[in-house]
């Protein structure tokens, strides 16, 4: 089964250089160990949510607009897609996502 | 109800919970699991005569029901769920209870549908009784329980026994549950609701869990529950009116259960950490003691909920410690210590617990009228079990309305019978009376 694991954090929690560069090369580890698990399926960082645009529909008109389409503190920040036995090893890697300081990862099962 | 419905009701209560568990496991497939089960006992209606082994035949029944289902195309489950087979032709009865008390536990569901979903399915209760006990309503409990089955299902959570290593973290639901029922059984005691098996399903399997798993507060439960056990022959009088603890025959006390107590709660004390549960099966345990030494150890009960208060601050804690302070030191110390506790909070003056612990101390006190006014505010609380309401009802005719001018002085050992029973904290609220007030 596919599930995508989703993080939400703050921003400004890499707004240091070396918290960032510390980040990318955690996650780089882990999407290494990943591959050697062979369930990864995807992924990708995220730019911040100054950067994001939204098309919005509301009733039958469509829109553009600008920002991120929740305005929360923890946004968005990168996924991955991983396919596991079950949502229990789901959670265990989901457990092992590195973040700097508070956080949510969401694991969602993809439709077949 | 006819009596081969009474027996098949009966048959349910005692093979569900197991039966559920096994074809869970074999179809890895709650719902489809729990649909087979009442296909099977519907068809059980029909039977002219018994099998010679129900649980085997209802297992089968189930299972070829899924499988029909499944080769119609209406049930996807696995390839390995399609033979069917003999009930116990995978793992041990007790570890597939244990998978399904744990996947009822998975760590992806709220608390509340944890606890919804370990009543309902590692335990069997129906969904009414549930939403009684968790003081819910039963659409609630009922749509929490239809989110958290289909979310084990549609998020693919795993139907196996995990490893020992993820236990930890699903045990506090599973204990909290198996609390529950614990509690219930005493609060229902004798109350024309059958809650001897539910009691006895959960002293079986936080047993197994305890032998498995050498944690201190399984192993303190597990001795909890046990000595909750020791006493259940003991605590109705013929007429079924509840005996409190401590007007307990220690003689209809079951010794074999209290041996087995002392020896998880040594087990647990080696561990070397100390939890809630714990200290309240230590307390029962001192209780349990009055079978050797004649009389309620006090000191050290108090003693034990003095240390309890720093895990449980719950109004029942604190009361009980009061009345322990009231068997160690006299009811009117315990007066004084309660007026305190009511100045605390207020709001807890109105709470059943409070209301038997003031009835209790105030008739030690011979504060007649006092006592009166506790017993009928307590009385209205439609929580009360039907064996403590006869019991309360039975006290409301012992204590005099008012203070005689003169009372001979055996008159006194009325108030020797003073009320509560053992739920909550595993100790009783009926300590109140053990010094005879002077007249």
């Amino acid at each position: 089964m596919q599930y995508l694991l989703s993080i939400f954090e703050d921003e400004a929690n890499y707004s240091q250089e070396s918290a960032w560069q510390a980040i990318i090369e955690a996650h780089t580890l882990l999407a290494q160990q990943m591959t050697e698990a062979g369930i990864l399926r995807g992924g990708a960082g995220l730019q911040s949510g100054d950067s994001a645009t939204r098309v919005v529909k509301r009733k039958g008109q469509q829109s553009v607009h600008d920002g991120p389409f929740i305005e929360t503190k923890e946004q968005l920040g990168g996924f991955y897609l991983i396919e596991v036995a079950d949502l229990d090893t789901a959670l265990q890697w989901a457990k092992r996502i590195p973040m700097a300081a508070d956080g949510v990862v969401e694991i969602r099962p993809t439709l077949d | 109800m006819t009596t081969h419905a009474a027996d098949l009701a009966q048959l349910w209560k005692a093979h569900s919970p197991r039966l559920l568990a096994a074809l869970t496991q074999r179809l890895r497939h709650l719902q489809s699991a729990e649909d087979a089960l009442a296909h099977a006992f519907e068809r059980a209606l029909a039977w002219r005569e018994w099998p010679e082994d129900p649980p085997a035949w209802l297992y089968r029944c189930a299972l070829n029901a899924a499988i029909d289902q499944m080769r119609r195309g209406e049930l996807l489950v696995s390839d390995e769920a399609a033979t069917a087979g003999a009930i116990d032709d995978a793992e041990a009865p007790s570890d597939q209870r244990l998978a399904m008390l744990f996947l009822c536990a998975h760590p992806s569901l709220s608390q509340d549908a944890q606890i919804a979903m370990i009543l309902r399915f590692g335990l069997g209760l129906q969904v009414g009784d549930i939403a009684r006990w968790c003081y819910e309503n039963v659409d609630t409990v009922q749509r929490r329980l239809h989110r958290a089955k289909s979310k084990l299902q549609l998020a693919k959570a795993r139907f196996d026994l995990p490893a020992v290593s993820l236990w930890s973290e699903r045990l506090p639901p599973v204990l909290s549950a198996l609390e529950i029922i614990y509690d219930q059984s005493y609060t229902n005691v004798g109350g024309g609701f059958e809650m001897d098996g539910f009691a006895r399903e959960a002293e079986q399997l936080v047993l197994h869990l305890s032998a498995q798993l050498p944690n201190a507060e399984v192993l303190g439960l597990a001795a909890l529950i046990v000595l909750a056990e020791s006493r259940r022959g003991a605590r109705l009088d013929a007429d079924g009116v509840m005996i409190p603890l401590d007007q307990q025959d220690p003689k209809r006390w079951d010794s074999v259960r209290i041996a087995v107590a002392a020896k998880l709660l040594r087990r647990a004390g080696a561990i070397r950490t100390v939890g809630p549960y714990q200290i309240r099966a230590m307390i029962s345990a001192q209780h349990a003691r009055r079978m050797v030494l004649g009389n309620t150890p006090w000191p050290e009960i108090a003693e034990l909920y003095r240390a309890l208060q720093q895990f449980d601050d719950s109004p029942q804690a604190k009361i009980n410690h009061v009345l322990a302070l009231a068997g160690q030191h006299g009811p009117a110390v315990g007066g004084q210590h309660l007026r305190a506790l009511r100045v605390e909070s207020p709001s807890l003056a109105k709470q059943l617990p409070f209301l038997l612990a003031e009835f209790a101390l105030a008739r030690a006190n011979q504060e007649f009228e006092l006592a009166h006014e506790a017993l009928a505010q307590a009385l209205q609380d439609p929580s009360l079990g039907k064996a403590e309401r006869a019991y309360l009802q039975q006290q409301c005719a012992n204590v005099p309305q008012s203070l005689p001018t003169c009372m001979p002085s055996n008159q006194c050992k009325l108030s020797r019978r003073a009320t509560g029973d053992e739920r909550s904290n595993g100790s009783d609220q009926d300590q109140a009376s053990v010094d005879n007030p002077s007249c």
